[in-house]
């Protein structure tokens, strides 16, 4: 088959994003991330004709289902989840494209049948072989779905064919940066870096996309971007849930594993990047890079100076009485696991130096709210700012990730009257109240970016690994202290007076959310 | 104030109040403090704009329509909007405004999003109109007409250009013209003539699943000859849908490299083009169907090359296309279309702020068309 059979029809459809016919094979489509995320996000983007009109959904998994039970297993997630409600007329020509294909992980003839299932969607749909594979599965079992992939011939090569296959790895990659290193290597022993889509859905999220946007597309801030004027940087991901259902993966993984590795430090990559000079993924995805390589190592000798863990106890949240994370079911007796963990965190390059970014996480706090604030340096203590009793209010601007996106500035300003007296007063921007419609899901952006192969907002190998270098650090240092005792904050606060000390004692407090 | 029931999702909207043209700045100023007197705390009330937007009607009738479209395009667009009505028998003055503002909860205070001002004027006052959008338009922001009417822009006359004047872009309709050949012709002039405005058709941008669906379906990966060796077309259409009709094979034409020959009305409800790609012949044979909604309902695709096929689209209710291929290698398939209705198609097409390189290419072979029609 020639490659870019040249079609004038597509021009002026959309001139970045053209998803192309695909196959998605869920493995793990039975599964929970199936139910609520991935499938409304399909359904959502199908509704909006935002998927191109040859396509299926293949789930693949070890329960006992068929099609027609994968469809109602759909259905009931995309009643609960979905962001836009189920249309009784199209519903029927959705599930049309939705199949089950029953089979083990680990099972080389489950592979063979799902290839013969796959050639068989493919010639009803007119899908010229396109494939791209969804491994919403334990990362114990990517090692053995991979290579099964490849041995049965469900890899496509980069050949110039013009037809794809892609994979989808969900987080987290390892639990250290061993095992971060053996997955990326099973995965690009078998497939190309190129076919590689590390998803962190955060990078899905609108206000998250919006970062480059505000800093790159405004002349205003990028010039206050940099140490002469910002005096630090929180970001905060507070979670008001505790462990709940995930205790068993949560105990063995912790705060630092689950959020800080992948998430906050992603956040971080994008507020502190330089200017990148094209659009193009790979020079975004360097850019990003580039500040993973400037991050400070945490000196073992230092790290209580630098880095806070720990757990939450018994409490109130909302008004309900809940138990502590060591009486959570599933959590480990004596566990040491952090529920909570806060850092101080430098970036040693020009922009940036002697900036301090304070990162925090941790679950059941008092409310869910994720934000990066950029507090500006504070005017001179002079004319308004004199009086060193009561000083101005520094410059804020909170970027607002979830669940109120939008941004925020916090300004001085005088109240009306013969006298100079000065208020802050907040101006708020919300997608939701100034545009209206709700945005479109993390996932619902990041799978179709996978359709249309734009690997822009997923994390490179390198990436992953660097994160994990410097995480490492942090995890090791914890190896070597054979403390039980961990700092104790009570469930519907906000984290431990360690914490509230680490950042104190540079003379800043954490926000209020 | 913040009492008031939401007109639309979070928009609430203040009853209109009549205040004199002269005042109106002032009346707004009175509305946003009394608003904010309800904003708590250190919220104070904030205020997102992005475009003027002057919108003007022939008929009261028109206007009532658009006053239920406003709350669903303003919350995707906060906007300033002037909505001009020329002809009223409402009242004996020549002009007659209101005013009224729409807002939504933010945090623990509100934010506004859009003032509107409504005119009402006798047609003996419509000169008049175009000089309240140049007193009450938002500096430095973009201003777009909503030209609400079954004239096309250009016939309408000197109301048309004196508007047109203050805007940016200019949005329009062509679906329910009553002679679109006419309309056709005026409006690719003036297009053509016209480099100062971002101009748009409504009418293209419902389009814009068909066209998805059509370039994926006859995509050369998947039929390899459909789209180099197509002999035939046959559009059927509803009442009022005729222009939608003409975009779209005047875009197949322009995209691809057809060369209108010959144009003949066949009666009163159907017509035919005869093109020319290369030395290969395109028939197009495009009917109206005497009742139905104003879309198209279907087309037939025909291809003569390895053997030939057909094709079928066709629109299934308001928001699903279908595909189904006849001896071709094209599966069938169901897809939804996107919600289309008129507020939306509004909204999306204020937040372009650039000229439509193939719409403008598209209306360059309608004209050829429509001109080899009249010939």
């Amino acid at each position: 088959m020639e490659r870019h059979l040249h079609n004038p029809l597509t021009a002026g459809l959309s001139d970045v994003h053209r998803p192309q016919p695909c196959t998605l094979v869920i493995f793990g489509g039975g599964g929970d991330l199936s139910h609520r995320k991935l499938l409304p996000a399909l359904y959502n983007q199908a509704l909006d004709g935002e998927l191109p009109a040859n396509y299926a959904v293949l789930g693949f998994a070890l329960e006992e289902m068929n099609d027609e039970g994968f469809r109602d297993f759909a259905r009931e997630g995309i009643e609960t989840f979905s962001r836009q409600k189920l249309d009784p007329a199209f519903w029927p020509d959705f599930a049309h494209k939705l199949h089950f294909q029953q089979g083990s992980f680990t099972d080389a003839e489950a592979y063979d049948g799902l290839k013969r299932r796959l050639e068989e969607i493919e010639s009803r749909f007119g899908i010229p072989g396109n494939r791209i594979y969804y491994l919403a599965i334990p990362p114990s079992l990517i090692e053995a779905c991979v290579q099964q992939l490849k041995r049965a011939g469900l890899v496509m090569p980069l050949d110039g064919s013009g037809r794809f296959s892609r994979i989808i790895v969900e987080k987290p990659i390892g639990r250290d940066l061993a095992s971060a290193r053996q997955i990326n290597a099973v995965l690009c022993k078998n497939f190309n870096e190129e076919q590689i889509y590390r998803i962190d859905h955060y990078l899905g999220k609108e206000t998250v996309q919006n970062i480059l946007v505000m800093r790159f597309g405004n002349s205003i801030f990028e010039p206050l971007w940099n140490s002469r004027y910002i005096d630090h940087v929180q970001i905060t991901v507070a979670e008001e849930e505790g462990v709940g259902t995930r205790a068993g993966y949560y105990d063995q993984a912790g705060a630092l594993r689950d959020m800080v590795q992948n998430h906050i430090l992603q956040l971080l990559t994008l507020i502190a990047m330089e200017p990148p000079w094209t659009m193009d993924a790979n020079v975004i995805r360097d850019n990003r890079q580039d500040v993973l390589h400037c991050l400070r190592s945490i000196d073992r000798k230092e790290i209580d100076r630098s880095v806070i863990r720990a757990q939450y106890g018994a409490g109130f949240w909302r008004g309900q009485e809940v138990p502590g994370y060591r009486r959570e079911e599933g959590v480990a007796n004596g566990s040491t696991t952090e529920s909570y963990v806060a850092l101080k965190v430098f970036i040693d390059n020009w922009r940036w130096s002697g900036v301090p970014f304070y990162l925090r996480t941790g679950k059941r706090m008092p409310k869910r709210a994720s934000e990066i604030a950029i507090q500006f340096k504070s005017v001179p203590p002079i004319f308004f700012n004199a009086d060193r009793s009561h000083p101005l209010e520094p410059n804020v601007l909170a970027l607002n990730i979830q669940p109120n996106e939008g941004l925020s500035m916090q300004i001085a300003t005088k109240l009306p009257g013969p006298k100079v007296k000065i208020y802050p007063v907040k101006m708020d921007f919300r997608y939701g109240s100034t545009f209206g419609e709700a945005s479109p899901e993390a996932y619902e952006r990041l799978l179709v970016d996978v359709m249309a192969g734009d690997a822009t907002l997923f994390m490179r190998r390198d990436t992953v690994e660097s994160s994990w270098i410097w995480i490492q650090a942090i995890l090791d240092a914890w190896a070597d202290n054979r403390s039980r005792w961990l700092p104790e904050y009570e469930a519907g606060t906000w984290g431990p007076v360690e914490a509230d000390r680490l950042i104190e004692t540079d003379g800043r407090k954490w926000r209020l959310l | 104030m913040s009492a008031a029931k939401p007109v639309y999702h979070d928009i609430h909207c203040s009853s209109p109040v009549q205040v004199s043209l002269s005042d109106i700045e002032k009346e707004l100023t009175g509305l946003w403090h009394s608003l904010n007197r309800d904003a708590a705390g250190s919220q104070t009330l904030t205020r997102a704009c992005m475009s003027n937007l002057v919108v003007y009607c022939d008929l009261r009738s028109e206007a009532d329509a658009v006053l239920q479209d406003l709350p669903k395009i303003l919350e995707v667009h906060p906007a300033r909007v002037l909505l001009l009505i020329g002809e009223t028998e409402r009242t004996n003055d020549d002009l007659k405004a209101y005013l009224s503002i729409y807002y939504s909860p933010v945090s623990d205070g509100w934010q506004l999003c859009a003032e509107q001002v409504t005119v009402y004027c006798r047609q003996n006052a419509a000169r008049r109109l175009p000089s309240i959008p140049r007193a009450l338009c938002v500096g430095d922001l973009p201003t777009t007409l909503w030209w609400v009417s079954s004239q096309p822009p250009p016939l309408a006359g000197e109301i048309f250009y004196s508007l047109a004047d203050n805007a940016d872009q200019i949005i329009f309709d062509s679906i329910g013209w009553k002679n679109p050949v006419k309309g056709v012709l005026a409006v690719t002039q003036w297009i053509a003539g016209n480099d100062s405005h971002v101009i748009y058709n409504l009418a293209w941008r419902r389009l814009k699943a068909w066209r998805k669906l059509i370039s994926e379906a006859l995509d050369p990966v998947v039929a390899p000859d459909a789209l180099a060796t197509v002999s035939r077309l046959e559009i059927e259409h509803g009442p009022h849908a005729l222009p939608v009709a003409w975009l779209l094979v005047g875009w197949l034409a322009a995209r691809l490299k057809w060369q209108p020959v010959e144009g003949r009305l066949l009666s009163q409800s159907a017509m035919t083009w005869h093109f020319e790609c290369g030395k290969d012949p395109i028939d197009v044979l495009v009917k109206r169907r005497d009742e139905g909604d104003a879309w198209i309902d279907q087309l037939l695709w025909s291809w003569s090359g390895n053997a030939g096929g057909t094709v079928m689209f066709y629109q299934l209710g308001e928001r699903k296309l279908g595909v189904s291929g006849k001896g071709a290698p094209v599966a069938e398939t169901v897809v939804a279309i996107p919600e289309s209705d008129r507020a939306r198609l509004v909204a999306a097409q204020m937040a372009h702020r650039f000229h439509d390189e193939l719409f403008e290419d598209v209306l360059e072979v309608s004209n050829r068309m429509a001109a080899i029609l009249l010939k």
